[in-house]
């Protein structure tokens, strides 16, 4: 009998300690505002989550910071893209091992912010100045007028496109430059599929991210109204950039839907020279350069025509940000940090490491960016800065909206449905906004 | 003083000494038995418990457990996803029990009946893709399947036929998968199978043989039903690991097209970890896991009733 009851109370302290193990994280702190205590000796840290070449440029500027702040040290993490997003999302719901500053992708931004898993950063509209950030990097991260984030780079989406089968098409059909429209873009799409017998342009089956940046936000739609209070993706905009997307694939026939799921990699196919052009963000530069280097100086870069002549905005922007997680543990330190990183000699290093465009414009002005990039021989950093000017603000869907855009998109494309109903139906069943 | 008194004297003056000796004891087996109780507990039956706990709630990983009674529960019922991802793990469990053990034993049968030499070059021919990595499997068919350098369609068009969206095509991607996970088990369900078809008795046949049984006769009537012990392992494991079918799935179609290969596990996953609701995920969870109760216990009930000769 007492072994029994022995046993039981070994049970139940174990399972108490346990239940405390399993409980959501402690409750949070109080947003940036209130000053840290500081350790009364030794050495303080900061730790600081990046993925792949983010990290590689925190890791290069990270001592200019312990050089500025004696006794502090940064502690830079690196991660693969893959399995980045799990590891934030697990590390900061368990509360254990929370870095002060972490680095968000914008496909999975959203529901953290929402969610309250990092700080507004209250500080950032004072002690940063917000014109100097490109417009569209900056309120990608505010979400109901709180910043939540400070914008790195800018991936804006650009055509890349095969230089031979479009100049020859350009040539023909008489036009200058790469268009700047959609009709006119569909009639070289056009020429180009019809001699080269490929086709023109590979395009993202089920990848709202492309679809979004590409061609809603250059046709004037977005994801949620302004006062973040409805969807409008199943807008009469919205309508006529799926019909469009649809249309290039399907009626025009210039268009191959590429289901990277599936497909895989498409450098495959542009390498084989199965596809002409693609859209991507302005980082697949380095891809291209690195995946086929046998076809330097082949390939060229623009701006995408979507949308009608004389339009307000080209693409939307994405790219990855810093934030400060609701745990962290030096969230002042956090904050002076991030403010470091956003000198413009910080931005520019970043540009040097990265290859992305800063968002801070005061960046611009390193010789850097106007480096001629070796494969496409153009200034690309230039070129993207400058087209940058013109991209929409993005906003951030939680990811379960943007699968439901994704099945919509492939519904419409399929012929399942009407990008109508499609959209329609991913509306419906979208969560509510809060 | 007699020989009680004495015995009681002893027993008292020992008392302590052998009470403790007695405790220890008794305590020691369960001291050894312990760790594996007390790492049960703790990573098995407590999240179980949590977990439980949490399908009657509303949690985003973040912020506090709000509890919502069986909200989930009926949320459930009215998610069109959620039936979907039924239906394809039904499908798949099915159709891969029942087309995956028959062709199982019947290549276990056929094995049996080659040279010994060349049944066991086949055998580990066949077992090959059960030691292999899921994720080299994966790979290796998505390749074989693609659109435009795989090698079916490269067959296709070798024969003048129109290539297939194998797996972009949201009907042909369900049927696409079900062949994989077929040839990824055959191997091990026929060993399986094959120990089972060695136990059964030589007499047996020899009987039947006296009794005028053919080929066909001898399989029906001696050693499907003698297989039946056998068979219910490989059915109720294979609907076990087919209701949890997670990776396979993921690597080859990410579960679409339209969540055409989307099973109830990678659901689950999806709502939990990439939608943050892990109260819901976790009444998925707790479902999943009496479907898979339900179906093995039918299994087990049904088929050894079958079995018991």
């Amino acid at each position: 009998m007492k072994i029994k009851y022995l046993l039981l109370i070994v049970l139940v302290i174990a399972s108490m300690i346990l239940a405390a193990g399993c409980g959501p994280a402690p409750a949070t702190k109080e947003p940036t505002g209130a000053p840290e205590t500081e350790a009364p000796t030794g050495e303080r840290t900061i730790t600081v989550w990046g993925f792949v070449w983010t990290a590689d440029w925190l890791d290069a500027i990270a001592p200019g910071f312990e050089a500025e702040h004696p006794g502090v040290k940064v502690k830079v993490e690196r991660f693969e893209y893959d399995p980045y997003q799990d590891m934030v999302l697990t590390t900061l719901a368990s509360g254990q091992g929370v870095p002060d500053v972490v680095t968000l992708d914008p496909m999975w931004a959203g529901d953290l912010i929402r969610n309250g898993t990092v700080l507004p950063l209250d500080k950032a509209t004072t002690e940063l100045n917000v014109d100097d950030f490109v417009p569209a990097g900056w309120n990608l991260y505010s979400w109901q007028g709180v910043q939540y984030g400070i914008p790195l780079d800018l991936d804006f989406q650009l055509v890349f496109y095969r230089k031979d089968a479009y100049e020859a098409a350009m040539e023909k059909l008489s036009m200058t430059e790469f268009p700047t429209n959609i009709d006119d873009f569909r009639a070289l799409a056009a020429e180009v599929t019809k001699e080269t017998g490929k086709p023109a342009l590979l395009l993202s089956q089920g990848d709202y991210y492309s679809w979004y940046q590409s061609f809603l936000a250059p046709m004037g739609g977005n994801l949620i109204n302004e006062e973040g209070t409805a969807y409008i993706f199943n807008d009469e905009k919205a309508v006529e950039a799926l019909q469009l997307y649809s249309d290039l694939a399907n009626v025009d026939k210039v268009a191959k839907l590429w289901n990277w799921d599936v497909d895989g990699d498409p450098m495959v196919a542009l390498k084989a020279g199965d596809a002409m052009a693609i859209l991507n963000g302005s980082w697949f530069a380095t891809e291209i350069a690195s995946g086929i280097p046998e076809m330097q100086g082949q390939w060229a870069i623009a701006p995408v025509p979507f949308g009608p002549e004389g339009r307000p905005n080209d693409a939307a922007t994405g790219g990855a940000c810093l934030s400060i997680p609701t745990q962290a543990q030096e969230p002042e330190l956090a904050w002076e940090f991030i403010k470091y990183t956003m000198t413009p000699e910080n931005q520019a290093e970043y540009f040097r490491v990265v290859s992305g465009v800063p968002s801070l414009k005061t960046s611009w002005t390193d010789p850097a960016l106007d480096e001629v990039h070796e494969y496409f021989g153009v200034p690309i950093g230039r070129s993207v800065a400058e087209w940058s000017l013109r991209a929409a603000p993005m906003q951030l869907p939680s990811l379960e909206v943007a699968d439901l855009i994704g099945e919509a998109i492939t519904r419409a494309t399929t012929g399942e449905m009407t990008p109508q109903e499609a959209l329609n139906e991913a509306a419906e069943m979208a969560p509510p906004l809060e | 003083m007699n020989v009680r008194d004495t015995v009681s004297d002893q027993t008292k003056f020992h008392e302590p000494a052998t009470a403790w000796h007695s405790l220890r004891e008794r305590l020691t087996p369960y001291a050894f038995i312990a760790p594996f109780f007390i790492g049960f507990l703790v990573f098995q039956l407590l999240p179980i418990a949590f977990s439980i706990y949490l399908s009657f709630a509303e949690w985003n990983g973040m912020g506090s457990i709000e509890f919502l009674g069986l909200k989930n529960f009926v949320n459930m019922m009215e998610d069109g996803k959620f039936w979907n991802a039924l239906r394809v793990t039904f499908t798949i469990t099915l159709f891969c029990t029942i087309v995956g053990t028959s062709l199982a034993t019947l290549l276990a049968v056929l094995l049996e009946n080659v040279d010994d030499q060349l049944a066991s070059i086949l055998r580990v021919i066949f077992f090959l893709p059960s030691v292999t990595s899921v994720v080299v499997i994966g790979y290796i068919w998505k390749q074989l399947y693609s659109t435009d350098y795989g090698f079916f369609n490269s067959a296709l068009m070798q024969l003048g036929l129109p290539p297939q969206q194998w797996l972009a095509d949201p009907k042909l991607a369900l049927p696409a998968l079900l062949i994989m996970l077929i040839w990824a088990g055959l191997g091990w369900d026929s060993l399986i199978i094959t120990a089972g078809l060695r136990s059964i008795p030589d007499e047996i046949y020899d009987a039947g043989k006296v009794d005028g049984t053919n080929g066909w006769t001898q399989f029906w009537h001696i050693t499907l039903p003698l297989l039946q012990p056998t068979l219910l392992f490989v059915l109720v494991t294979g609907v076990i690991f087919l209701w949890g079918l997670f990776a396979q799935p993921s690597i080859l179609t990410g579960g679409g097209p339209l969540r055409q290969t989307q099973t109830i596990a990678m659901y689950l996953y999806d709502v939990g970890f990439r939608y943050h609701k892990f109260g819901y995920a976790s009444a998925i969870a707790v479902i999943l896991s009496l479907i898979m109760f339900v179906s093995s216990y039918l299994n087990f009930r049904f088929v050894r009733s079958e079995a018991e000769y």
